[in-house]
């Protein structure tokens, strides 16, 4: 019998549909006989499901007006602000 | 300098190629791409809206004087995405105050069974219940301020932002198994903290 802290440990990767089907079925079971798992994957899931919607959010609706200013403001600046930080080439 | 209609259909590729000829309708193009992800990845990281926007100004900057360097090993997203986690982490540094103890304390507890040891319940759908959409927002910005940042990112790449686990994984130069355990632990210990705001009994 698989216990709450394997089920807890595999809920990742069952939300994301990467088990095999025995391991569902598995999983499954026990969540139809285990209350505090099915409570605990309902609110995993919805916890996900915030993170998503908070990724929808609208962004300040002068952002792209204001980067394109800081830009004109600074690009001329480049010699004057050497080395700059590591960023990886790719 | 806006982008045209026509700029909309580029590839990455070419926008790159003419954004390295000097054009600036292509930079403008990136950032009408990119600029609203960069943003939110920004902001998650650095948990406020005045130095996420300090970040993506900085990154961009950063794209146009560096295209000239990026080789195309990875792909322009990754590259970018990989910017903007470092300009967001270095303006966390320092500052930053969260530890893993203060996240290990939101995560379940199990007996010698593996047993959980607390009582579980489904808050999931209190919020919707009693709470305007703003004032949930902001509830899970505050859960997610509390993660040490390098949960934080893990969690703004993998699921605000939808990137897959490889992409993460080579954005952050991590293993994907680090990717995934530290997204799993971050989103256990964010369950945690909203169902003690959510909750009653939990």
């Amino acid at each position: 019998m698989i216990s709450c802290k394997e089920i807890t440990d595999l809920l990742a990767d069952y939300l994301e549909g990467s088990l095999d089907q025995q391991t569902v079925q598995a999983l499954e079971a026990h969540f139809s006989g285990c209350r505090t798992c099915d409570n605990f994957l309902e609110t995993y899931r919805t916890t996900t499901n915030f993170l998503r919607e908070l990724g929808e959010e609208e962004v300040p609706a002068e952002l792209k007006e204001r980067i394109i200013r800081f830009f004109r403001e600074h690009r001329g600046r480049q010699e004057e602000e050497p080395g700059g930080e590591e960023t990886g080439s790719g | 300098m806006v982008a045209s209609p026509g700029q909309a259909g580029f590839r990455d590729t070419e926008l790159l190629e003419q954004l390295k000829a000097g054009d600036e309708k292509a930079f403008a193009a990136i950032i009408d791409r990119y600029s609203a992800q960069t943003y939110r990845i920004a902001r998650t990281i650095t948990g406020n809206p005045q130095d996420a926007e300090d970040v993506v100004q900085d990154v961009f900057l950063t794209i146009f004087r560096k295209i000239g360097s990026f080789e195309g090993r990875s792909a322009f997203s990754t590259w970018l995405y990989r910017i903007t986690v470092n300009a967001a982490m270095m303006k966390v540094r320092g500052r930053e105050v969260r530890t893993e103890e203060d996240l290990e304390r939101w995560l379940p507890v199990f007996d010698a069974e593996g047993r959980q040891l607390q009582p579980v319940e489904d808050w999931s759908s209190n919020p919707e219940k009693v709470l305007l959409q703003q004032e949930k927002r902001e509830i899970i910005r505050q859960a997610l301020a509390t993660l040490p940042a390098e949960y934080r990112v893990v969690v703004a790449l993998r699921d605000l932002q939808g990137l897959s686990g490889e992409e993460v994984a080579e954005i952050l130069g991590l293993s994907l198994a680090a990717v995934k355990s530290r997204l799993h632990r971050g989103r256990l210990a964010l369950r945690g903290r909203l169902a003690a705001t959510f909750g009653g009994t939990e």
